[in-house]
């Protein structure tokens, strides 16, 4: 299996920290295990050619995974273990195109384990999206915490899943699934589906999902301040996107992001 | 000068009437106590002024500067110079409170204004209403208390200069001192001569705004114009005497009964 650089990976923290392994260009499959209470702040800001992505948080270590694609038909895996005391925070910032499956499985395996990952995707013209995050509590006094925000205009369909499973056992956990879609056009089609699954008493958990047009006592606040319309629409669908850009540093990616958006828009 | 001159106004919503004829003519920088009980139409006149979407008017006049604001969609309305301070702001999330507010600012100036003279701006009126500063980098209202929201709502009445501020039960949520920081707020803004039409349920803020004028809203119509002394005497009395001395039967404020039908109760029908 040839060994090659990780091109699209643009910032590891501290890069002793972290070791790669069975990652070629013909399969596409890329595993980062973290050391144990190490730090990795990892940007992938074009997910293009990687079809799997493996994520081990070991124990005790905090890993900050932030995601951005843009790119047109892509199909994704995202496999991700946070160990005893691994915390993971994952950013996903989706302005993919056409047709795109993303789908990303979290397993939090040991005591204290903590995730939180945060979606913003927009979809518009003819883009069929399916986002899917499932996380399984399989341990004792874990946290995880799903918000998915979307927009959705024109002909686009977007969907939103994930099943958030609390395991026999896992007492004292902590878990929370939230999907909110802001529809635009009679054409878009979108759904959310935060499910939980719940075989524990001892344990906290919610979800919600939210899918409407725009609210209208929002707009006639923002306009009643002298906003037209179309300018208090936007400012509230960037409101929905915007609050991803906390999970990217970089200000050219920020920018990127920024400008993105406001295109698409 | 500029005048909010309503006449003969009716409006409904979800096709109840509210307002039933109001006639009410404020001038620049009058301060005016807007008094009535509960569900007499005081919040739907402010809503209908400012053109919330769900309030119908059916017919009557509304003019600001000899301009017809009915006519206007609601950013016109606040472009003229017309302000809601609103009972219950929206939580909007994801809108940055600063960044809302220099869009406003900007809808209603040729030039953009700089980011520096927007923060200097912006810094010196949250200091002035006493706010951390970071309420203003914050989602706009979301997670406020509800003193918070009403202190932003002053905050952006500051920024954006009305020259008619509606101001709806501003009062409510906010403590003793939040109030008194307001109040003064208020008072310097009468001082540059911008007009309030003020609603409360208190004698407290109007002691300290010190309203030229009270008129009383009952029915769906302005019943009584006058004086600071018609505050003084509804919050001493209550609103007996408009019965009494002007003959006017107040209507209760009774709520919508639910109308849909649940069926035949399963229990009984279990035990029959």
């Amino acid at each position: 299996m040839d060994r090659i650089t990780l091109v699209n990976i643009l910032n590891i923290v501290n890069s002793g920290d972290y070791f790669i392994d069975g990652f070629s260009m013909s399969d596409k499959v890329i595993t980062i295990e973290s050391e144990v209470n190490s730090c990795i702040d990892l940007l992938i800001n074009n997910l293009a050619n990687i079809s799997e992505l493996n994520i081990v948080v070991n124990e005790g270590s905090q890993f900050i995974l932030s995601l951005l694609t843009d790119e047109e038909m892509f199909k994704h895996k995202i496999k991700i273990t946070v160990k005893k005391n691994g915390v993971l925070n994952g950013y996903f910032a989706d302005f993919s195109k056409a047709i795109n499956d993303f789908n990303c499985q979290i397993d939090l395996a040991g005591e204290y384990a903590n995730c939180v990952f945060k979606v913003a995707s927009l979809a518009s013209r003819s883009d069929i999206k399916k986002i899917d995050i499932s996380l399984v509590h399989n341990h004792s006094k874990t946290i995880g915490r799903i918000d998915c925000f979307g927009v959705c205009k024109d002909e686009a369909k977007l969907t939103f899943s994930g099943v958030s499973h609390i395991i026999k056992g896992a007492i004292k956990s902590k878990t929370q699934q939230n999907a909110k879609v802001v529809v635009f056009d009679k054409a878009s089609d979108a759904v959310a589906k935060p499910n939980l699954k719940i075989d524990e008493n001892d344990i906290e958990a919610s979800h919600a999902a939210v899918v409407g047009k725009i609210n209208d006592e929002h707009l006639f606040y923002l306009t009643s301040r002298g906003l037209s319309e179309a300018d208090a629409k936007e400012l509230i669908t960037l409101g929905y996107l915007k609050p991803i850009l906390i999970g990217f540093k970089e200000d050219d990616i920020k920018n990127r992001i920024s400008s993105l958006i406001e295109g698409r828009m | 000068m500029s005048v909010l001159k309503i006449s003969n106004l009716h409006a409904e919503v979800d096709g109840k009437e509210i307002l039933k004829g109001v006639n009410l003519t404020i001038s620049e920088g009058e301060t005016v106590a807007l008094l009535g009980p509960n569900g007499h139409g005081k919040s739907t006149l402010f809503n209908v002024i400012m053109g919330h979407p769900r309030f119908v008017v059916t017919s009557g006049t509304i003019y600001f500067d000899d301009i017809d604001v009915l006519a206007l969609p609601t950013n016109e309305r606040a472009k003229l110079g017309l302000f809601l301070g609103m009972q219950a702001p929206s939580e909007v999330p994801g809108v940055i409170n600063s960044d809302f507010l220099k869009s406003a600012l900007n809808a209603r100036r040729e030039k953009p204004i700089s980011t520096y003279n927007f923060y200097k701006l912006l810094d010196q009126a949250t200091k002035e209403l006493k706010m951390p500063f970071d309420l203003a980098t914050r989602a706009l209202n979301e997670g406020f208390s509800g003193g918070e929201k009403k202190r932003n709502e002053i905050l952006q009445l500051k920024v954006l200069e009305p020259k008619l501020a509606l101001l709806d039960e501003i009062d409510s949520g906010l403590d003793v001192d939040a109030m008194q920081v307001v109040a003064e707020v208020i008072r310097k803004e009468q001082e540059k001569g911008r007009g309030f039409l003020i609603i409360s349920h208190y004698a407290r803020l109007y002691d300290l705004v010190k309203p030229t004028r009270a008129v009383v809203m009952i029915n769906g119509r302005i019943v009584l114009d006058g004086g600071p002394e018609i505050f003084k005497r509804i919050d001493q009395t209550g609103y007996e005497f408009i019965k009494t001395e002007l003959g006017i039967e107040i209507a209760k404020d009774e709520p919508n009964m639910n109308t849909v039908s649940i069926g035949s109760c399963a229990v009984k029908t279990g035990v029959e």
